[in-house]
């Protein structure tokens, strides 16, 4: 059941077995498998209970409705700007649907360097097949294909990069293109459609428009949470108090070490908050002759995986795609000013867009500045700056080569570039303090896993070091950056999270 | 009138500003973010020679929409007056938080007033020509403090929603806008309504 805030008349205390701080792919996650299996389980969430009903297609309103801070939040100094989905649901409901189970390699490198030698590929297998059964995983196909994604398979196959269909958590596509502001017609194997509505069907208590305050703990023993309302009948925001041997943070990588921070969780060793990975994310345009209209049609059906060779080195590289988006968010980017930018905005139609997760050994840090909000301080290694302008070149050699008239590259002023050579002004400008603008929308890493409590925070369960009943399952958890677009990954780490919990 | 001026900022100034300063969110986060708040609390705050809007206003003063009209036709490359972003933006900015509104009438105050203090201009950026706004926005886009960049990308951003967030834009550039209202297709989930307080507490 799902609470309407609006009800909310004064202070509020429950009981739960477990509480769940965040309700996106893992707090939904632990939450619809403890429910099912019989738990008394309350389910917190900052964001607002939005549904497809309300999903406008219109950015000024769903960016608001969707994301934390309206959509992003920049680190300290400004070079990157970070999205986190902030609604029932989490960023699954604005997501782009994107599928990958925890590469191999990673996972062997988390066990032999931390010590999680039980996350084998193997171990994790039944917790991937679950995930993916649950949320419709398929793989995409030629029918998928927007011209966005065309422009980057002809580009790469021209050049001989490998390449492939991407899995995604969509059925029966209609192919709006609008995924980045939640579907409109529920064709997305969201949170909210998925593990959260079978959560509320078995009991679960579901409150959206909470602020978990703390984590209330007593010598070494979770108590529960405390938190207000940020909706209310009255407008008051009443406090909200939920009493529980069990807790789960799952409030993404920035929030949830704001928590343990708040909340004077130990950390002798000063873990928390550091080790922070953002899979930075960079967008090079390209414009055309022809239409390609890139809003229209699932956003990222393939991928280039040439450059992400794990195989090869476990660090560093990078996974290409396509990037689209509507008029705001697309006007807002795009770089230049007036008759600069009026002229990009003109081509819109006619423009494709290459983008790039980097995967970042650079780590940054998260802190509370004296609001207790976070502070993101992130700055990259010279190793990723030099993978982010093989990658920015790879990308306008893609656009050149599926036909583009020119590229676009991602400075603050306009470069526009008109042929493949001219791709020297990449090293010449080099990765400056001030450009290029970076996005980022998996952070992760900030309260790792580990078998050293020294190092680590919670162990390969998600299950705290130094506190009794508490869990983490979210991205958090992650070691390292987990080179690929996490979704997955977290939900099938929440999934052993679950298990744990009723192993007891 | 206000007097323009370049402000004196002290040290003891800066001190006594803290306790404001750091009750705001969207620049507090930075060195440099805390020196443009205190910059944009000395700075002159009003003017009588600014035209009246031509629309009644929710949200900005008179000076604040001219400020705003010029900055979003600058950054954009506006030539027309074909969608009045500013009103647009005065309309949609009420629904934003207080804070946020906070933050948005000061990153206009010193943004007008900044030419000042960046561009050594003698005049504010509403009363400078069309080549010299270029020139003052390019200065905030491609500054080395993170703070004035922060303003500048809000800014722009502000502009994008106020233009390219009205349907009479949207030719111009091709974009044929959502399907919701000229495709009719079925939603899959059923949504259960949400329950009172009463429900959740009971038992």
């Amino acid at each position: 059941m799902i609470l309407d805030s609006a009800t909310v008349d004064g202070d509020v205390t429950l009981s739960a077995e477990v509480c769940i701080v965040g309700s996106g792919a893992g707090g939904s996650v632990v939450a619809g498998e403890l429910a099912s299996a019989g738990k008394a389980v309350v389910v917190l969430e900052e964001g607002g209970y939005w549904t497809s009903e309300q999903f406008t297609q219109r950015e000024e309103v769903m960016y608001p409705r969707l994301y934390r801070q309206g959509g992003t939040k920049p680190t300290a100094d400004y070079t990157v700007l970070v999205s986190q989905g902030r609604a029932l649901g989490g960023s699954t409901i604005p997501s782009f649907c994107l599928c990958f189970r925890t590469p191999h390699q990673i996972l062997g490198y988390w066990g032999e360097r931390f010590g999680l030698g039980d996350l084998s590929h193997e171990a994790l297998f039944s917790a991937f097949e679950r995930v993916e059964q649950r949320i419709g995983v398929k793989e995409m196909g030629p029918e998928h294909l927007n011209e966005n994604n065309r422009v980057l398979m002809r580009g790469g196959e021209k050049l001989g990069y490998r390449g492939r269909f991407l899995r995604h958590n969509r059925t029966d596509c209609l192919g709006c293109g609008y995924c980045a502001i939640g579907c409109a017609y529920d064709r997305k194997g969201d949170a909210l459609t998925t593990y959260l509505g079978a959560a509320s069907k078995a009991g679960a208590r579901i409150l959206p428009d909470v602020q978990v305050e703390k984590v209330t703990h007593e010598g070494g023993v979770v108590r529960g949470v405390s938190g207000r309302f940020l909706r209310s009948k009255d407008g008051g925001h009443h406090a909200l108090s939920v009493k529980a041997p069990v807790v789960v943070l799952a409030a993404g990588a920035l929030e949830s070490p704001m928590l343990w921070f708040r909340s004077d969780l130990p950390d002798p060793h000063h873990v928390a908050g550091k080790n922070l990975h953002l899979h930075p994310y960079l967008v090079i345009a390209g414009i055309f002759d022809e239409t390609i209209a890139a809003w229209q049609g699932p956003p990222q059906s393939y991928g280039i995986d040439e450059f992400l060779n794990l195989d090869k080195s476990i660090e560093g590289g990078y996974l290409l795609l396509a990037a689209a988006a509507q008029p705001i968010a697309s006007a807002a980017l795009l770089p230049g000013l007036g008759s600069d930018h009026r002229r990009l905005m003109a081509s819109y139609a006619r423009t494709a867009a290459v983008a790039f997760f980097l995967h970042d050994r650079s780590s940054g840090r998260v802190t509370a500045d004296a609001r207790g909000q976070a502070v993101i301080d992130y700055h990259l290694g010279e190793e990723d700056k030099h993978d982010v302008m093989e990658a920015m070149r790879k990308a306008s050699e893609i656009l050149f080569a599926a036909g583009a008239r020119s590229v676009v590259l991602p400075y603050n002023d306009l470069v526009e570039i008109h042929q493949r050579t001219a791709q020297t002004v990449i090293d010449e400008r080099g990765i400056l303090a001030n450009e290029p603008l970076f996005l980022s929308f998996h952070p992760q890493g900030t309260l790792r896993m580990g078998r050293d409590p020294r190092v680590s925070l919670v162990d390969s369960f998600g299950a705290a070091h130094g506190v009794k009943g508490l869990y983490v399952a979210d991205a958090s958890v992650f070691p390292t950056s987990v080179a690929v677009p996490p979704q997955i990954s977290v939900m099938a780490f929440a999934t052993r999270t679950a298990q744990r919990i009723l192993a007891g | 009138m206000s007097v323009e001026r370049a402000p004196d900022l002290s040290q003891a100034m800066l001190e006594v500003l803290e306790g404001e300063i750091g009750r705001r969110g969207l620049l507090s986060g930075s060195a440099s973010g805390l020196v443009l708040l205190a910059l944009g609390s000395v700075l002159p705050s009003g003017c009588r020679s600014y035209p009246p809007p031509p629309v009644p206003l929710q949200f900005f003063s008179a000076q604040e929409y001219a400020t705003f009209q010029a900055i979003a036709r600058a950054t954009l490359g506006l030539e027309d007056e074909a969608v009045d972003v500013a009103a647009e933006v005065d309309r949609q900015v009420v629904a934003l938080s207080t804070s946020l509104q906070r933050d948005i009438h000061w990153m206009l105050r010193i943004f007008e007033h900044g030419t000042h203090l960046f561009d050594l201009k003698g005049k504010r950026f509403t009363r400078l020509a069309r080549e010299d706004q270029q020139h003052y926005l390019e200065g905030w886009m491609e500054s080395s403090l993170g703070a004035r960049r922060i303003i500048f990308r809000a800014l722009k951003l502000l502009a994008a929603l106020g233009y390219y967030g009205v349907p009479e834009s949207w030719g111009a550039i091709g974009y044929d806008g959502p399907w919701l209202g000229r495709r009719q297709e079925q939603r899959r989930a059923i949504f259960e309504p949400p329950l009172p307080l009463d429900a959740l507490t009971r038992g």
